[in-house]
C-alpha cells in the first residue's frame, strides 16, 4: 500500500533562494512531527504535500499520486498557517461552503459535527469576523477533519488556543493518528510537538535534519555522551564507585547533584541499578532525552 | 463536475462579496452621478429633436468610456487581488477544484456586478430623464432608451476578462488596469478606424454596437459615423462584427488569464 506521504530527494527554489533540499521521507498513517525553527522550510514542505507548489526537482506523491490530481487532493485535509477568512460568514457557513466546494456530502452536518468535536457548539453561528484567534483556529481545524481525509497536513495547529483547547486539541490530533490517518504537524515549538508525537521529522535550512522517534534520534547521536542526573545519600561513594565504570566519561557534582557524562546509557542504568542501594541512590534522571536538547545537538552539529 | 461545483460556489460566494460590500455604493454614487447629469443637461439645453442625441452622446461619453470599463476592471481586479492580498485564495487553492474554476467565477462574478451595478445607474438616468421638462412628458425615442442595454451586458464580461488577465499576471494590477483603460482604451480607441486597431479595443465594438442602436436620423448617429467608418463613406463595421471582435478578445483573455494563472504560485516568499 502507497504511504501517505512521500518525498523522493524533493527540492525547491524560490528563485535563487533554497526552500528545501534534496529531502526525503514518507509518513505512514500515525502522527509525524513536522519539527523546525522560523524559515526552515516548514511551510514550502506542506504545500509542496498540498500540491500548491510544484518541486524544483524530485516528486511528491500522495497514496501514491500527485498531490496536484484533484482526486488526491480530495484526500487531503488542511489546517493552514493562513488566519484570513470571509469574515462576513459564520463558522459553520464557512465550512460548509468549504466542503462543498472539496464536493462532500450533507456538508453542513458534517460541518456541524466538526464544529461541535472542536468545542464550538455555542458560537459556530457568530460571524468568524468576531471571533478570536483560538476560535478561528478551531474553525480551520474544522474544515480539515470535516471531510474525513486520509492526510491530513496541519500547519501550527495549535497556534493561538487557550491551555484546555491546547488539550483537546492534542488528544484530538493523537486520536486521528490512532484511528489510521497519516497526520503531518508542523510547529516550530518543542513541547508542542512532544506532546502531540514522538514521531518527528527534523527540518533546519531546508534539510532534514533527523527523522524517527525522539529516543531513536537520541541514540543516532552516539557520539556525544548523554547526561545523567543522580541523587543519592552518599554522593561521594557514589561518584568514587561510578568513575571507573565503562562508558562514563566524566562527573559533575552541582548543586548536590551528580552529573554523569555517559557514553551507554543502558550499561550505566544497569550498574546504578546494581549498586544503588549501597550509596542511597534516590533518583536517576536523563537530562537530555527531551526533544529541545536533540533538537539543540542537531542544529549545532 | 469539480470545475462546475467550484464555479458555482466561487461564482455565487464572490457576487455576493463584490455586490454587498462598500466599493458598490460608490460605483452606483458614480452612476448617480451620470443620472443627475443627464437629467440636469435635457432640463436645461434639451428639446424634443435633441434629447435622444444629447442622451446618447451623455451616455456614450460618461457610461461606455467611464463607468463601464472602470467599474467592470474595478470589480474584476479586486474579486481576485483582494484575496490574494487577504491570503484567502490559499482556502481555494487547496480545495479539490481546477484553477480555472476559480478564475472564471469570479470573472462572472464580476461581469454580473457590474452589470447589475450600472443598469440600476441606467435605470435611474432614464427615469429622470424622461420626467425632465415642463411638462415631464415622455421626451426621448424607445430605441434610444434600450440603445445601452446590449452593449452593457455584453462590455461588462470583455472588461472582466482583461481584468481578470492582469490580475492573474501582475502584482500591481490595479495601475495595470489603470493604464489600460485610460492608455490602451482611450488612446487606441481614438486611433483612425482605417489603421484597424481599434478593434484590439473593448470600447471600439461597444461604441459600433451603441451606434446601430441608435436613432438613424439624429445627430448623433451622423456623428458617429465618421468615426465609425474612419471618415471615409464606407459601411460602419456591423454589429455582428463588433460582437465577434468582442468574443475573440474576451476569449483571448480568459484563455491567457487560465494558463498564466494555472500553477502560478501567489504566495512564493517561504512565510513561517
Amino acid at each position: 500500500m502507497s504511504p501517505g506521504l512521500e518525498f523522493d530527494r524533493v527540492s525547491r527554489w524560490y528563485g535563487p533562494v533554497l526552500g528545501i533540499s534534496d529531502i526525503s521521507f514518507r509518513v505512514e498513517s500515525g502522527v509525524v512531527g513536522l519539527l523546525g525553527k522560523n524559515g526552515a522550510g516548514k511551510t514550502t514542505l506542506l504545500k509542496l504535500a498540498a500540491g500548491l507548489l510544484d518541486a524544483s526537482i524530485g516528486a511528491v506523491r500522495v497514496f501514491g499520486g500527485s498531490p496536484q490530481r484533484l482526486a488526491v487532493r480530495a484526500r487531503i485535509g488542511i489546517c493552514s498557517d493562513v488566519d484570513r477568512f470571509y469574515e462576513r460568514m459564520t463558522g459553520r457557513d464557512w465550512v460548509t461552503w468549504q466542503l462543498r466546494l472539496a464536493g462532500v456530502a450533507n456538508a453542513r452536518v458534517r460541518a456541524t459535527e466538526a464544529l461541535e468535536r472542536l468545542d464550538m457548539q455555542d458560537r459556530m453561528d457568530t460571524r468568524i469576523g468576531g471571533y478570536s484567534k483560538g476560535m478561528r483556529q478551531r474553525v480551520k481545524l474544522a474544515r480539515a477533519i470535516a471531510g474525513d481525509a486520509d492526510l491530513l497536513l496541519l500547519d501550527e495547529p495549535l497556534n493561538g488556543l487557550d491551555p484546555v483547547g491546547r488539550h483537546d486539541v492534542v488528544k484530538l490530533i493523537q486520536e486521528l493518528g490512532e484511528s489510521g490517518k497519516s497526520v503531518l504537524v508542523s510547529s516550530h515549538v518543542l513541547q508542542e510537538v512532544e506532546e502531540i508525537t514522538r514521531s518527528l521529522l527534523l527540518i533546519h535550512q531546508g534539510r532534514v535534519l533527523a527523522e524517527g522517534t525522539i529516543e531513536n534520534i537520541r541514540t543516532q547521536l552516539e557520539e556525544r555522551a548523554h547526561l545523567v542526573e543522580l541523587r543519592a545519600r552518599d554522593l561521594r561513594g557514589l561518584a568514587a564507585r561510578i568513575i571507573g565504570c565503562e562508558g562514563v566519561e566524566g562527573l559533575d557534582v552541582v548543586d548536590g547533584r551528580l552529573v554523569a557524562r555517559v557514553r551507554d546509557t543502558d550499561a550505566f542504568f544497569d550498574e546504578v541499578t546494581s549498586i544503588g542501594s549501597d550509596f542511597g541512590v534516590s533518583a536517576v534522571v536523563p537530562l537530555d532525552a527531551g526533544l529541545e536538547a536533540v533538537f539543540d545537538y542537531l542544529v549545532k552539529e | 463536475m469539480a470545475f462546475l461545483r467550484g464555479l458555482w460556489l466561487i461564482f455565487t460566494q464572490t457576487t455576493k462579496e463584490l455586490f454587498f460590500s462598500g466599493k458598490t455604493l460608490l460605483f452606483l454614487a458614480g452612476c448617480g452621478i451620470y443620472a443627475a447629469a443627464v437629467a440636469l443637461v435635457l432640463s436645461q439645453v434639451g428639446d424634443q429633436e435633441d434629447n435622444n442625441d444629447l442622451f446618447a452622446f451623455l451616455t456614450l461619453g460618461i457610461y461606455w468610456q467611464g463607468m463601464l470599463p472602470l467599474t467592470a476592471m474595478f470589480f474584476s481586479i479586486s474579486a481576485i487581488r483582494d484575496e490574494i492580498a487577504d491570503r484567502t485564495i490559499v482556502f481555494l487553492f487547496d480545495s479539490p477544484i481546477p484553477r480555472s474554476s476559480i478564475w472564471l467565477g469570479k470573472m462572472f462574478a464580476a461581469s454580473v456586478v457590474t452589470i447589475l451595478i450600472l443598469l440600476i445607474g441606467y435605470a435611474g438616468a432614464v427615469f429622470l430623464a424622461t420626467r425632465v421638462g415642463d411638462d415631464g412628458h415622455y421626451r426621448l425615442a424607445q430605441s434610444t432608451l434600450e440603445a445601452p442595454w446590449l452593449p452593457i451586458v455584453c462590455g461588462a464580461p470583455a472588461y472582466a476578462a482583461v481584468g481578470t488577465l492582469l490580475a492573474v499576471f501582475f502584482k500591481r494590477s490595479m495601475i495595470a488596469g489603470a493604464i489600460y483603460v485610460i492608455g490602451w482604451e482611450q488612446f487606441i480607441g481614438a486611433t483612425p478606424g482605417q489603421a484597424g486597431a481599434r478593434q484590439l479595443t473593448v470600447i471600439d465594438s461597444v461604441r459600433t454596437m451603441f451606434y446601430h442602436r441608435v436613432e438613424e436620423a439624429g445627430q448623433f448617429r451622423r456623428a458617429m459615423r465618421d468615426w465609425a467608418t474612419g471618415g471615409e463613406d464606407g459601411p460602419a463595421r456591423d454589429a455582428a462584427a463588433a460582437f465577434e471582435s468582442l468574443l475573440w478578445l474576451t476569449g483571448i483573455c480568459v484563455a491567457l488569464a487560465l494558463i498564466l494563472g494555472a500553477r502560478k504560485d501567489y504566495d512564493s516568499a517561504p512565510k513561517e
